[in-house]
């Protein structure tokens, strides 16, 4: 699986939007970030506000938690191991 | 610059939009590896180099300042000499390691930076700095001088491209549009901004400051030059007509005002003429400074910043050789009385006759704060102390000697500085630097330092010799003259005719009987004396503490007489690292001790007390270098020890031992002295209080005495004897008894959990409760827990001290409740104020030090169950 902005805009946006309560996504293959997935990821936050779901990003690694967290990203979806 | 009175929510929406694209691009930029930024650096650089002639081409073009050829060398230099600098440099995760001191260096990039741009450089300043940011992993929002934005933008693009193309987060880059004061205003203060550089005028560079944000503030200068009589002339004369015509005079580091010394200054004056010059009259010197120079300003008008010198004289009505090179204009001063004088960024110099070096010294240093203060300086002289006391005269980050100031001064051509495009000007010129900028100007850097455990020592004297009859030894010790220092009492008993006994029978012997105090300071002043006067190479101190710490300083006063007892009893807290050094002795004198008591351990210590009277105060003096060189350990010279004295100085021994064994200075050398003097007082100083004629104890306990002196001689004492001095010196009781109303308490109180730790680079970990409890073992006192071993070591304590027949409580010394409440501020205060706690495990409060000394007050209040650590 491959997770980038397109992923995210299609497959992730539908899990929140049937969801309630939590979804929960797999971020291990993703090794970095560019411009398009941020953009891609503050859109699904968005959308998971506006839901009332929360979404929580499996195994992130150090380097995009550092960009997400940079960003301010962070504080808009929670974090698992 | 535009100015408008407000930005339009329009503009600050664009605004808006530059700052995230940057702060995006930041953010992603940390993600990359050093192979990652060095590849896409390289790919700038060789754009930039390809795009050299074009850019400069177009920054003439719109700027109409400047010089095709020097700006493409420029552009040139700011790709290929940056490059060849920052290429093989670390910018990404460890740059720099240092193991010797346990520093590792991590870089760190700084995120959004906001770059001014001046109109004089535009393109090569670009160009160095988005290879500085590439490399650092930073993004760049650009602020180009308005008259400069085309070429700085197309500048910008092509560095973009070629950033991108290779990997470059996209908006790494970003150039304000049609740029206004209120723009730059309101990026210098948003948020999200990291770090403003700011190269450019005065006014940016103040803004930039002002904005409250990290900032690489880069100005105008006013480069003097000292153009001294030893230079070579020809290649002066050249350097500066290069320097200061390179670009039409634009680079800020150029030269402004040449000294000349009066010896070469017609010859330098006829060399500039002939390689082009127009050397200047009064007139024209008078008529260009009103032409050029804005009076209400003292600033070069705008119309002359980079022009040839040519057009610059037709345009002020003087009439100089089409092919001239520079304007030379004699100056008599510096100041706005003298327009000139000042920054001109054109082929405008001016010259300065001066009759003297102070004179040339003097003139520059005029220039010099006349608005280049801390910028760049020149000097051309064959002679280094000239070049010296310029650099120390002039305040500049680059004091650039033999070589043009403006290439000079950027470094990588001429000299091995640090390639750049901003000049710090340090706080001369309101910088936070006098550096070259460059990239790790851009970087934040984090340090890790690991701990490094500072190397320690284990110094003794040369030759201990011990057991009964070591006396004998002085007969191997060769000596002309030797002087004896004893007390009457001593004298008395025999044992200074034992010793002399021992002495070779052609070693003149001289006696100085003392009193069996605390030396005073005109006691050790007298045996000074009486030393030179007999000429001795050999001291023997037979004594107590008393009596071998006044040879000590006798030995210290003879080797070195302008030794200053008050200076060298500063205090410290590492002996390696003290304000003051002992002196090395001039007259070398030979040491040997010879204890009467078994416990301070005086004959093998660093140590020595002198008490001053007249000032009522007692100071010690520590150093090695007053450690005796040979100490005698025999056992006959106590034999006859009151039993007073073998009880107090041998509880000082075990104080000492277990003192030392839980110092933050313990070592594994240490620790075993420390283990061994424990073992051999424990068990030998109640026999021999007891049994004063039983020699094994006495031999024992006077070993025991040295071996517990050897550890803490290196690992020195703690809080006991911190309380000791403090108690003994109120209520003068003897040292070894003070130290035995405190002992309980303060095993307990160490062996507990501390309200503060002391610093310790060389422990792991809080041991002291561990150490007690390996005593306990090694004493066999039982128990299963560390709790229950040092309850059994403070029990086995308190035992022995009822056995020796201490006063078992401040109380039972007669001393009243209220004297000692009374006493009790000033004793903590004392205590708390004795370097001997330096070394003990925890860091005592003053309130703990009352509280130990009130558990001494009351006595036998061990709590059973000590709460260790």
């Amino acid at each position: 699986m491959t997770i980038d902005a397109e992923w995210l805009e299609t497959e992730a946006a539908e899990k929140i939007s049937g969801a309630t309560g939590e979804v929960i996504l797999d971020f291990s293959p993703l090794a970095r970030v560019d411009a398009t997935t941020v953009g891609a990821l503050e859109r699904l936050a968005d959308l998971a506000g506006n839901r009332g779901v929360r979404v929580v990003l499996r195994a992130v690694n150090r380097d995009v938690y550092k960009v997400l967290k940079l960003l301010k990203l962070s504080d808009r979806f929670a974090f698992l191991n | 610059m535009a100015e408008s009175v407000a930005l339009t929510e329009e503009r600050i929406a664009y605004l808006e939009g530059l700052i995230r694209r940057g702060r995006i691009a930041a953010a992603l930029f940390t993600q990359f590896s050093q192979e990652d930024v060095d590849r896409i650096v390289k790919a700038m650089v060789l754009a930039g180099q390809e795009k050299s002639q074009s850019l400069a081409r177009l920054a003439v073009e719109e700027t109409r300042i400047g010089v095709l050829e020097d700006k493409s060398i420029k552009n040139m230099v700011a790709t290929e000499f940056v490059y060849n600098y920052v290429r093989d440099k670390r910018s990404v995760g460890v740059i720099r390691e240092f193991p010797e001191r346990g520093i590792v260096e991590v870089a760190q990039p700084m995120g959004l930076i906001f770059s001014l741009i001046p109109v004089t450089n535009p393109t090569s300043t670009v160009l160095f700095k988005c290879i500085l940011a590439v490399k650092t992993r930073n993004a760049l929002i650009f602020g180009p001088h308005p008259k400069a934005w085309k070429c700085a933008q197309e500048a910008i693009r092509v560095m973009y491209e070629a950033a991108v193309r290779h990997g470059a987060p996209e908006g790494v880059f970003s150039c304000l549009e049609s740029p206004t004061i209120p723009d730059n205003n309101y990026l210098m203060h948003h948020k999200e901004i990291k770090l403003i550089d700011a190269t450019g005028g005065s006014g940016a560079v103040r803004a930039a400051y002002s904005s409250g944000k990290p900032a690489l503030g880069v100005g105008p200068g006013n480069t003097p030059v000292y153009l001294e009589k030893t230079a070579d002339l020809d290649m002066a004369v050249v350097d500066i007509i290069t320097s200061k015509t390179f670009d039409n005079g634009t680079i800020c580091a150029s030269e402004q005002t040449v000294v000349i010394d009066d010896a070469i200054y017609d010859l330098a004056i006829q060399k500039f003429a002939d390689l082009g010059a127009h050397i200047c009259s009064e007139k024209e010197t008078e008529i260009l400074g009103r032409m050029v120079i804005d009076p209400d300003t003292g600033y070069l008008r705008h119309v002359a910043i980079g022009q040839k010198a040519a057009d610059i004289a037709r345009v002020c009505g003087l009439r100089v050789k089409p092919e001239t090179k520079l304007l030379v204009a004699p100056i008599r001063g510096v100041g706005r009385q003298y327009p000139l004088s000042g920054e001109k960024l054109c082929p405008i110099i001016t010259v300065y006759r001066a009759q003297s070096a102070d004179e040339a010294l003097r003139v520059c240093v005029d220039v010099n704060h006349a608005g280049g203060l801390g910028h760049t300086a020149v000097v051309f002289s064959r002679d280094d102390e000239t070049i010296r006391r310029f650099s120390e005269a002039i305040d500049a980050g680059r004091i650039i000697a033999n070589s043009p100031g403006s290439i000079g001064a950027l470094g990588g051509v001429y000299n091995d500085m640090v390639p750049t495009f901003s000049f710090g000007c340090g706080t001369g010129g309101g910088n936070s630097t006098t550096d070259n900028v460059n990239l790790y100007h851009y970087l934040n850097i984090k340090r890790v330092a690991r701990r490094t455990p500072a190397h320690m020592w284990f110094r003794i004297p040369n030759q201990i010799y011990f057991n009964f009859n070591a006396v004998e030894n002085l007969r191997g010790l060769a000596s002309r003259s030797t002087f004896i220092i004893t007390n009457p009492l001593l004298e008395q008993m025999g044992h200074l005719d034992t010793v002399r006994r021992m002495l070779p029978a052609e070693t003149a012997v001289r006696v100085l009987a003392i009193p069996d105090a605390e030396p005073e300071l005109r006691v050790v002043l007298e045996g000074v004396e009486q030393l030179r006067a007999h000429g001795a190479d050999q001291i023997v101190a037979l004594g107590g503490g008393s009596v071998i710490d006044a040879a000590k300083l006798m030995k210290l006063k003879f080797g070195s007489p302008d030794a200053d007892f008050d200076e060298l009893a500063a205090p410290f807290l590492d002996i390696r690292k003290r304000a003051i050094q002992f002196p090395a002795a001039k007259t070398q004198v030979r040491l040997v001790a010879i204890p009467t008591t078994s416990g301070t351990g005086s004959e093998v210590t660093p140590f020595a007390v002198l008490l001053d009277k007249e000032r009522g105060r007692k100071v010690t003096l520590v150093d090695y270098s007053l450690s005796p060189d040979v100490a005698i350990v025999d056992p006959q010279f106590v034999m006859s020890m009151p039993k007073n004295l073998t009880a107090d100085t041998g509880i000082d021994c075990l104080t000492h031992a277990l003192e030392a064994g839980v110092s933050i200075h313990a070592s594994p050398y240490t620790d075993a002295n420390a283990i061994q003097a424990l073992r051999l007082a424990y068990h030998y100083l109640p026999i021999a209080y007891e049994h004063p004629n039983d020699q094994e104890a006495r031999n024992m306990m006077h070993n025991a005495a040295c071996i517990a002196a050897l550890a803490f001689s290196n690992a020195s004492v703690g809080v006991n004897h911190a309380l000791a001095h403090a108690f003994g010196a109120r209520f003068h009781i003897s040292h070894g008894r003070a130290n035995a109303l405190m002992l309980p308490y303060v095993i307990a109180y160490n062996a507990s959990v501390p309200t503060k730790f002391m610093p310790s680079p060389n422990q792991r970990g809080y041991t002291a409760h561990q150490k007690y409890a390996q005593m306990a073992d090694l004493l066999g006192l039982g128990g299963n827990t560390v709790a229950e071993k040092v309850n059994r070591l403070v029990a086995a304590i308190e035992s022995l001290l009822d056995r020796l027949e201490f006063p078992r409580s401040i109380a039972d010394l007669g001393i009243s409740e209220a004297e000692f409440e009374r006493a009790l501020p000033d004793l903590a205060q004392a205590a708390s104020e004795d370097p001997s706690w330096l070394s003990n495990p925890r860091m005592p409060l003053v309130s703990e030090l009352a509280d130990l000394f009130r558990m001494a007050y009351r006595g036998r209040a061990v709590a059973k169950e000590l709460a260790c650590v």
